[in-house]
């Protein structure tokens, strides 16, 4: 299978790097995470399941739903001091809104619950950022209140 | 603890593996992906003896898309590439679970397909959904990092798409409308122009509460092409809520975009890539005295 290391690839295409780079080009990180209703508790449990540090600019910034529910999540930036850089809501992962068309062609939206789901963030990095941080929209920005801290450089 | 820890460890381990190169191709090349928007579109439900029909069925759907006004107008601001992932299997599942119709509506099936794409989502026969959210992400991050839009294009004959975080059609000839209606929320912003619930109410560019033609945002285009100002219907609060059209791709599939829809995409475009890619002479101020001076 492929490794994570730098690569050339298709012309057009960005080249790939998993680890902290020397070069001073604009860099992407693409967080993925698992999430899992505790039904006791009523909160949120959070695992990072990869995260890959790549080469390029984003044009498209992951942006802010138009409506916020309780339940999304916000994903912050930070940085040393685990002070907010930047930030991007993440629709509620459990509870997603999903559109189609039914039996007659006509479109639709509804709202589904899971009880556990995967959710990606894609963010753009700057030399202040050295952690992330998620947790509920709705939570403060105590330090405390962070469900899972990702750091960077972590392996 | 213990238990969930050794999930967390294979759930690793298992998307680690995934993260590899896979072959792209390029169904429309305009410039620079800087400069231009990059449509991506992903395979899944194709075996590595299929990935030939996948560069057909991708060319097909950007055949539609860029028949669409204003894609049609403006497909030099875009480039689209395709990333050929095979699958084990053929196809999408299709558990034969949906709630909605009378199953099985077509033969039920389990499908080894890499973004774990399925029919009958949450009980919905129609709803086509790619499942595995980290591993979609995963391919994207290691082959196409700075990709603008997705697509995944699920190898099978039967109607079903949906919308979410990515967007997914199936080979479907009026899947490619679901999707370019799902493009218009994720691309340009668009609401919806039926009346989808309380919930999904909000101003926007084809949505809002004003009634007053000398106010409302899409003044400019009053009584031009069928743009008024609609009351929605039917239910929750939608008499609150106005449309500029009674008959846009936000609203029907199988319909144009509306005028306001098309002047929003538009200005999507523009907020992302410049109309000017390069200019001649390079500089940025007027110099020299010979007149007048010429530009390219």
């Amino acid at each position: 299978m492929g490794s994570l290391s730098c690569r050339m690839t298709h012309s057009g295409f960005r080249s790939n790097a998993n680890s902290e780079s020397a070069s001073k080009a604009p860099q992407i990180i693409y967080l993925n995470y698992s999430v899992k209703l505790d039904k006791s508790s009523g909160e949120y449990e959070i695992r990072l399941i990869n995260k890959i540090v790549t080469e390029g600019n984003l044009k498209i910034i992951n942006s802010d739903p138009e409506i916020r529910k309780p339940g999304d999540l916000e994903c912050v930036s930070l940085d040393n001091n685990l002070e907010p850089v930047d930030s991007i809501i993440i629709s509620d992962p459990l509870n997603i809104t999903v559109e189609s068309v039914n039996e007659n062609n006509a479109l639709f939206k509804k709202e589904i619950a899971r009880d556990s789901a995967q959710f990606s963030v894609r963010m753009q990095l700057n030399e202040k950022i050295q952690a992330f941080g998620i947790k509920k929209n709705s939570h403060s920005e105590n330090k405390n209140s962070y469900l899972l801290i990702t750091k960077l450089k972590q392996p | 603890m213990i238990k969930s820890v050794t999930f967390a460890a294979v759930l690793l381990i298992g998307i680690n593996a995934l993260a590899q190169q896979f072959d792209k191709d390029t169904i429309l090349y305009s410039g620079n992906s800087e400069k231009h928007i990059n449509l991506v579109i992903l395979s899944d439900g194709y075996t590595s003896g299929e990935l030939s029909k996948f560069v057909i069925d991708a060319t097909t759907f950007t055949t539609a898309f860029f028949n669409k006004i204003p894609y049609y107008n403006y497909k030099k601001y875009f480039n689209v590439f395709i990333i050929k992932v095979p699958s084990n299997e053929s196809g999408a599942s299709h558990p034969g679970t949906a709630t909605d119709v009378t199953e099985p509506v077509i033969p039920v099936i389990t499908v080894d397909n890499y973004f774990g794409s399925t029919f009958d989502y949450a009980g919905i026969h129609r709803l086509l959904v790619a499942t595995k959210t980290a591993v979609i992400s995963t391919v994207l991050a290691n082959n196409f990092p700075n990709y603008d839009q997705v697509l995944i294009l699920v190898n099978s004959p039967y109607y079903g798409g949906s919308g979410g975080y990515y967007t997914v059609a199936s080979t479907h000839s009026s899947s490619a409308e679901v999707a370019i209606h799902e493009l218009g929320h994720s691309f340009s912003g668009l609401n919806d122009e039926y009346w989808a619930g309380d919930t999904y109410a909000s101003e926007g560019i084809n949505m809002t509460k004003q009634t007053n033609p000398s106010l409302v945002k899409w003044k400019n285009w009053m009584n031009v092409n069928g743009i008024g100002i609609y009351q929605h219907c039917c239910g929750g609060n939608s008499v609150l809520w106005y449309k500029p059209h009674q008959n846009c791709l936000m609203q029907y599939l199988g319909t144009p975009f509306c005028s306001v829809c098309v002047q929003g995409t538009i200005e999507r475009i523009h907020t992302l890539v410049t109309p000017v890619e390069s200019y001649d002479p390079p500089n940025n101020a007027i110099t020299g005295d010979i007149y007048p001076v010429k530009f390219k």
